[in-house]
C-alpha cells in the first residue's frame, strides 16, 4: 500500500518542521539557555532535539533566523498549516473510517470463511484448507470489499511515522507519542483497527488539550474500554442499578479502575487504597462498547437500550444503566451518593484530574520525558505547580518547561553530553530526519524499531514503553542501534531513501576529514565532535575501505543474517498472544539459508565490483576532487559506500544516541 | 576475511584507542578469552522464566477435592473425568491438562512444584509486584538492583567472567538483571552484532564504532558497548566452534524461541550461569477458559517450551536448574467476565535432575472464603525469596544466600537433593 501522494513533497522545507512564512508571533517566552552556557545555535539544536524529533538539514539555521522564542511559541501553539502532510495522511486508505466500518471491512479470515459458507460461496463439502475453501473465501471478501485485517497495519504505521518525520508541528508529534504511551493500549490480539481509531480520535486531537479533556476522551474510547476490560464491568448480581437490582452473570472488573488511579492520574504512591480501586471500578460500571462486531447482539442492544431511561450511545461508546452499580461509594474520601448513573464516572474523572497527586505524577512524567531520567525535585515541583494552577493546561506546563533552567541545563547534563538517551522511536525518526530521508515504506522502520525493543502500537502492559536509558540501552540493543544507523546510511533499509549528496549541498567533501566536519555538522549540529572526529578520521584515513572490501569479498562471501533479510514484513502474528511478530527461525529453514547465501554472494560480487570501480576512479584522478551531484541522482555506489560508512558511524556514535 | 582480532592487534585504530587512555582491558581480555573456554569451564546454570501478567496458579495446579473450587469458579475449573481431565499428580492435586508435556518429567522426579508462593508485600499492581519480585528490595529505589544481578556478583567460584555469565533472551534487560554486574540482553542470537546486509566495509564501520565507544565515559552507553563488542567476539568464536541449531522442536512462540537460544548458549560453553526468559499474556481478566481457551493456550505454550528445553539440554541437564516465577496469583472466584482479577498466591515450577521432584511443596488452605486472604485470594504461604534464595544458593553455590535479599529474615528453602 504505497502512498498516493508523490514523495517529491519531502522538500527540505517540509522536513524542517518550521516555516519562515508563518505569521510572526510576539514572544512572551524568556528562555534561560545562556545561563546554562549554551550558544544560540546550541540552544536551537537542543530545542529541536527535545521539542521535535531532531533537526533536519539546515533546520537550526532556519530556527535561528526566525528566532528561537518564535519557533517554540509556534510549536506550543501547534497550529502551523501543513497541507503536504495533511494530503499525505488523507491519502491513507480508509484512515478516516469509523471503528465499526473498519471492523467490518478489515477482518480475520476465520470469521469471514464462516460467513462465506453461510452465503454459499464455499461448497458445504469443501474442507478447510482446500482450494475451493480458499477461493470461496477470497471471492466473498472481494465482492464484499473485505480485506484481511493485516492490510490495515501499514496504514497504522504510516499514520504515526509520516507525521513524526515530516510534520511542521513537531511538538504535536512528540506529545502524540508521549500521550499514547501514557494512556497505552495495544494493537496486539486483533486490535489494529481500534488502536488506529484510538490514536486518531482520542490521543492526537488532544495532545495540547487540558488534561481533563484527554482523560475523559480516553475513558470513553472503545480502545481503552476494551483494553482495560471496563467494557465487561457490570454491577454485581443483586447490586442496585438505576433500574432496579442487577441481574445475574455480572460482576465488576477492576482493571480500568486500578490503572486509572495508578497510571493515568494519581500515580502508584498517589494515596489511594484497594477500597478506592473497587469503588472507582463500581463508578465506571456500565461504561461499555457497542457490540459493533456482532450484528445480532447490536440488534438486541438497540431494542433493549431504546426502552431504557438514562442509556446513552455516542459512536461506539455506550452507557448501560442496567449494568451500572448505583450504590453509594466513597472514593478518595469523597462520598458519591446512591442512585446516580453515568455522572458517577464523570465525577471520578473530575476528582482525579484535579488531584494534587495527579499534578505531581504528570509533572514527573513530563520532566522525565523532556529533561532527564531522574529529574530534580525542583523541576518536578515547578511543573506540578504549573499543572495545578493552570488546571492541567498542557501548553502552560510546556511554557514553564522551556523557561526553566533545568530544561536547558539538560543539553550538557552528563559529562557535557545531553542528559537523555533517545528512545528507539526518537533514534529512528531523528536519523531519518537528519539524513533528509524519504520514507516510502514505513514497515521497514517499524521492523527496525521492533529490533531495538520498541514495537510501536504493540506494547502490551498498560505502563506503556519505558522512558529511561537503562530500559533501552544494553549490549544487544545498542548493537542493533548501531546496525540501524549503518543500514540507513548505506541504503540497506528498503523503502527508505537517503541522499547523502544533498546533506552537503550536493558537493562531495574534498577529503575524509572534510567529510567528517561536513556530515558531523549536519547530523549533530551544535555538538562538540572533537573526540568523535579524531577517531573517525583515523578510521577513514587508516583504512582504504574499498580495498579491504575487495579482499574480503574475494576471500569469503559475507555470512550473516541481515536485518533487512528476506522477510520484509512487520508481520504481527496475532495468534500468538505474546508474539513480537518477528519472522522467526530464519536460520532453521534450509531454503531460506540457501537464498540468503546466494544473495550474500551476489552482494559480495557487487561490493567487489564497486570497490574496483572506486579504485579505478581514483587512479583516473576523480577521487578527492569536488564534484557536483544533482539532487536526483544517487551518488555513485563507490562513493556511497565511503560516505555511507562515515554517516552510518556518526548515526551509531554515542553522541547521536543522546539528545 | 579481515579478522577483527588481527586488526585490533595491528592497526592504527588500536593505537588510537590506546592514545586516549591505554588499551582497554576488555580488548585485551577479549583477545585471550576464547582459549579459557571449553569443557573444563563448564558451569552451573540457573534459568529463570518470568510469566508476566500473573499466572492463575489455581488453574494450573488445582486442588482435587475442594468443593469451593467448583462453586467459586464454575467456568474455570477443569473436569475431573474425560479426555481433557485434570492430571492427577497425587497429594490431592490435579495438573491442568494443557500442562501434560510436563507430567512425565514430574512423575519421574525431575520437576517439583511450590504452591501458595508469592510476595509478602501486598500489592495488586503488576508493575509494583514485578518490580519487587525482580529487585527483592523495597525502599531503596535509587540504589536498587535486580536480585539475579546481585546473584551474579556472588557466584561461588573463581571461573573467569565472560559477557555471557548473565543473559536475558529478551528485547530489553529485565529489572532482575539490572545492576552493577555485567548482564546481556539479546533478542536474537542470530542477529547479534553490528550487521548490515551486504554492506561493504562493515568491519571498518564496526571497528570505528568500537573505537568511538571505547573512549566514552563509563556511562550507560560506554558500559553497554564494551560488553557488547566483547560478547560479539566470543559468540563469533563459539559459532565457529560448536554453536549449532538444535534439532528439538520447540513451540513457535517467544518463550519457545528464547529457551531454544538459552539451550544453545548452555551447550556452547560460553560461560552462561544465569539465564532469563519471559512469557506474556497471563493477565486473564476475561474469558480465561477452562480446558481450552486463553489460559490453556498460555499454559500449553509454557509446558511445551519447558519440555522441549529439557529434552534439548541432553547431557547438560545435570548442570541446569530452571524455575518459573510470576508476580502474583489471581482471585479464587471468577469475575463477571469469565476471568480472574489480581490476587495473591500462585505456584511455580522447578526443573532439575537434583530437584526434590514429584512433589508439591508448600501449602494452600481450603478455598472457603473464610480461609482466604481478604476473603478472595489464595494466601501467600511461601515467600518467593525463600525459594529464590534456596535455589540460587544450592545450585549456584552462593555461600550466603541470605544476603541476596536485604531485609529478608526467612529461611532458604531446600528444593535440591
Amino acid at each position: 500500500m504505497t502512498p498516493a501522494v508523490p514523495l517529491a513533497l519531502a522538500t527540505s522545507a517540509a522536513l524542517a518542521g518550521c516555516t519562515t512564512a508563518a505569521p510572526p508571533v510576539t514572544s512572551r517566552l524568556r528562555l534561560p539557555y545562556r545561563d546554562a552556557g549554551l550558544s544560540d545555535r546550541q540552544a536551537a539544536a537542543h530545542a529541536l532535539d527535545r521539542l521535535a524529533f531532531g533537526p533536519t538539514p539546515g533546520a537550526v539555521d532556519r530556527v535561528l533566523a526566525m528566532g528561537l522564542e518564535t519557533w517554540i511559541e509556534q510549536q506550543i501553539a501547534g497550529d502551523l498549516p501543513d497541507p503536504d502532510l495533511d494530503a499525505r495522511i488523507e491519502a491513507l486508505p480508509d484512515y478516516r473510517q469509523s471503528l465499526t466500518w473498519l471492523a467490518q471491512h478489515y477482518r480475520r479470515s476465520g470469521g469471514v470463511s464462516r460467513e462465506a459458507i453461510a452465503a454459499g460461496y464455499i461448497p458445504p463439502d469443501a474442507e478447510k484448507g482446500s482450494d475451493a475453501y480458499r477461493e470461496g473465501t477470497q471471492r466473498y471478501m472481494r465482492e464484499r470489499g473485505i480485506q484481511n485485517f493485516r492490510e490495515l497495519i501499514p496504514v497504522l504505521l504510516d499514520s504515526k511515522i509520516y507525521p513524526a518525520v515530516y510534520a511542521k508541528n513537531q511538538l504535536r508529534e512528540v506529545l502524540a507519542d508521549f500521550w499514547f504511551n501514557h494512556f497505552n493500549v495495544t494493537a496486539r490480539g486483533g486490535n489494529i483497527q481500534s488502536a488506529l481509531v484510538y490514536d486518531r480520535d482520542a490521543i492526537r486531537p488532544n495532545v495540547l488539550a487540558p488534561f481533563r479533556q484527554i482523560l475523559g476522551t480516553v475513558a470513553r474510547h472503545p480502545g481503552m474500554l476494551h483494553y482495560l476490560d471496563n467494557e465487561r464491568s457490570k454491577a454485581a448480581p443483586g447490586a442496585p442499578t438505576p433500574l432496579g437490582p442487577a441481574g445475574g452473570g455480572g460482576g465488576i472488573n477492576e482493571n480500568y479502575g486500578r490503572e486509572l488511579l495508578e497510571l493515568h492520574t494519581l500515580g502508584v504512591d498517589g494515596g489511594y487504597t484497594q477500597a478506592d480501586v473497587e469503588a472507582v471500578a463500581r463508578a465506571f460500571t456500565g461504561w461499555t462498547v457497542w457490540p459493533y462486531t456482532n450484528y445480532r447482539r447490536s440488534q438486541r442492544w438497540m431494542r433493549d437500550l431504546s426502552a431504557m431511561p438514562g442509556a446513552l450511545q455516542a459512536q461506539e461508546f455506550t452507557f448501560r444503566p442496567d449494568w451500572h452499580d448505583a450504590g453509594e461509594k466513597i472514593i478518595l474520601g469523597q462520598r458519591f451518593p446512591a442512585g446516580r448513573g453515568m455522572e458517577d464516572g464523570e465525577d471520578v474523572l473530575d476528582l482525579v484530574a484535579a488531584h494534587p497527586s495527579t499534578s505531581r505524577h504528570l509533572a514527573r512524567k513530563l520532566a522525565v520525558k523532556f529533561v532527564a531520567d531522574e529529574p530534580s525535585d525542583t523541576i518536578v515541583e515547578d511543573l506540578a505547580e504549573a499543572f495545578q494552577t493552570s488546571g492541567g493546561d498542557t501548553r502552560e506546563v510546556l511554557r514553564a518547561l522551556v523557561q526553566h533552567p533545568a530544561f536547558w541545563e539538560a543539553a550538557t547534563g552528563a559529562d557535557g553530553q545531553p542528559s537523555k538517551v533517545k528512545t528507539p522511536f526518537e533514534l529512528v525518526i531523528s536519523a531519518v530526519r537528519a539524513t533528509g530521508g524519504e520514507v516510502q515504506r514505513t514497515r521497514t522502520l517499524a521492523r527496525a524499531l521492533e529490533e531495538m525493543g520498541e514495537p510501536i502500537y504493540h506494547r502490551e502492559p498498560p505502563t506503556g514503553f519505558p522512558d529511561h536509558a537503562a530500559a533501552w540501552i544494553n549490549p544487544g540493543l545498542l548493537l542493533n542501534r548501531m546496525s540501524f544507523g549503518l543500514q540507513l546510511a548505506t541504503g540497506g533499509l528498503r523503502g527508505v531513501r537517503v541522499r547523502l549528496g544533498t546533506l552537503t549541498g550536493g558537493r562531495e567533501p574534498e577529503s575524509a576529514a572534510a567529510a567528517l566536519v561536513a556530515y558531523g555538522d549536519v547530523l549533530l549540529p551544535g555538538r562538540d565532535l572533537g573526540p568523535t572526529s579524531d577517531v573517525l578520521e583515523e578510521m577513514v584515513l587508516a583504512q582504504n575501505v574499498a580495498q579491504r572490501v575487495q579482499s574480503a569479498a574475494e576471500q569469503a562471501a559475507p555470512d550473516g543474517p541481515g536485518s533487512g533479510g528476506e522477510s520484509d514484513g512487520f508481520d504481527f502474528d496475532d495468534d500468538a498472544p505474546a508474539e513480537m511478530g518477528m519472522s522467526s527461525d530464519r536460520g532453521a529453514n534450509p531454503e531460506r539459508a540457501a537464498r540468503r547465501q546466494r544473495r550474500a554472494e551476489q552482494q559480495a560480487r557487487r561490493a567487489a565490483r564497486d570497490a574496483r570501480d572506486a579504485r579505478d576512479a581514483r587512479r583516473n584522478g576523480r577521487g578527492g576532487q569536488t564534484r557536483r551531484q544533482t539532487n536526483d541522482a544517487m551518488p555513485a555506489p563507490s562513493d556511497q559506500v565511503d560516505a555511507g560508512i562515515v554517516v552510518g558511524v556518526l548515526l551509531g556514535s554515542p553522541a547521536f544516541q543522546r539528545q | 576475511m579481515f579478522s577483527r582480532r588481527a586488526f585490533l592487534k595491528s592497526s592504527s585504530l588500536a593505537l588510537a584507542a590506546a592514545g586516549v587512555g591505554g588499551v582497554p582491558t576488555f580488548l585485551a581480555r577479549a583477545a585471550q578469552a576464547a582459549p579459557a573456554l571449553g569443557p573444563h569451564a563448564r558451569r552451573k546454570t540457573l534459568v529463570c522464566v518470568f510469566q508476566r501478567g500473573a499466572m492463575d496458579g489455581l488453574a494450573a495446579i488445582q486442588p482435587l477435592d475442594d468443593p469451593f473450587l467448583q462453586r467459586l469458579r464454575p467456568r474455570l475449573a477443569s473436569p475431573r473425568r474425560g479426555d481433557d481431565a485434570l492430571i492427577d499428580i497425587g497429594q490431592d492435586f490435579g495438573m491442568h491438562p494443557a500442562l501434560s508435556p510436563l507430567a512425565d518429567l514430574y512423575r519421574e522426579g525431575q520437576m517439583g512444584i511450590v504452591h501458595g508462593v508469592g510476595s509478602p508485600v501486598v500489592t495488586r499492581s503488576h508493575f509494583d509486584a514485578q518490580d519487587f519480585m525482580e529487585t527483592g528490595m523495597r525502599d531503596e529505589r535509587r540504589t536498587r538492583s535486580g536480585w539475579l544481578n546481585r546473584a551474579s556478583g556472588m557466584l561461588g567460584h573463581e571461573a573467569p567472567v565472560t559477557p555471557f555469565r548473565a543473559v536475558a533472551i529478551t528485547p530489553a534487560l529485565p529489572v532482575a538483571l539490572q545492576g552493577d554486574a555485567p548482564a546481556l540482553a539479546i533478542a536474537k542470537l542470530d542477529d547479534f552484532g553490528v550487521v548490515s546486509p551486504g554492506m561493504a566495509g562493515l568491519d571498518a564501520a564496526g571497528q570505528g564504532l568500537e573505537a568511538l565507544y571505547a573512549q566514552t565515559a563509563r556511562d550507560v552507553l560506554g558500559d553497554a558497548s564494551r560488553q557488547g563488542f566483547e560478547a560479539v567476539r566470543l559468540l563469533e568464536d563459539a559459532r565457529l566452534n560448536k554453536l549449532e541449531p538444535s534439532s528439538v522442536e520447540y513451540p513457535r512462540s517467544p518463550l519457545g524461541r528464547s529457551l531454544s537460544q538459552i539451550a544453545q548458549l548452555v551447550k556452547s560453553d560460553v560461560g552462561l550461569e544465569i539465564a532469563f526468559a519471559e512469557s506474556g499474556g497471563w493477565d486473564t481478566h476475561a474469558q480465561q477458559g477452562s480446558t481450552g481457551g486463553a489460559f490453556a493456550r498460555r499454559v500449553g505454550d509454557l509446558a511445551g517450551s519447558l519440555a522441549a528445553f529439557w529434552e534439548d539440554l541432553g547431557t547438560h541437564r545435570d548442570d541446569v536448574v530452571l524455575m518459573t516465577m510470576t508476580e502474583f496469583g489471581r482471585t479464587v472466584a471468577q469475575n463477571g467476565s469469565g476471568g480472574t482479577d489480581h490476587g495473591r498466591g500462585s505456584c511455580l515450577f522447578v526443573l532439575g535432575n537434583d530437584v526434590k521432584g514429584a512433589t508439591v511443596h508448600g501449602t494452600i488452605p481450603t478455598l472457603d472464603p473464610d480461609a482466604l486472604e481478604d476473603g478472595r485470594d489464595l494466601p501467600v504461604t511461601t515467600d518467593f525469596r525463600d525459594v529464590f534464595a534456596g535455589l540460587a544458593g544450592q545450585h549456584l553455590g552462593i555461600a550466603d544466600p541470605r544476603s541476596l535479599f536485604p531485609g529478608w529474615t526467612g529461611d532458604p528453602m531446600s528444593l535440591l537433593a
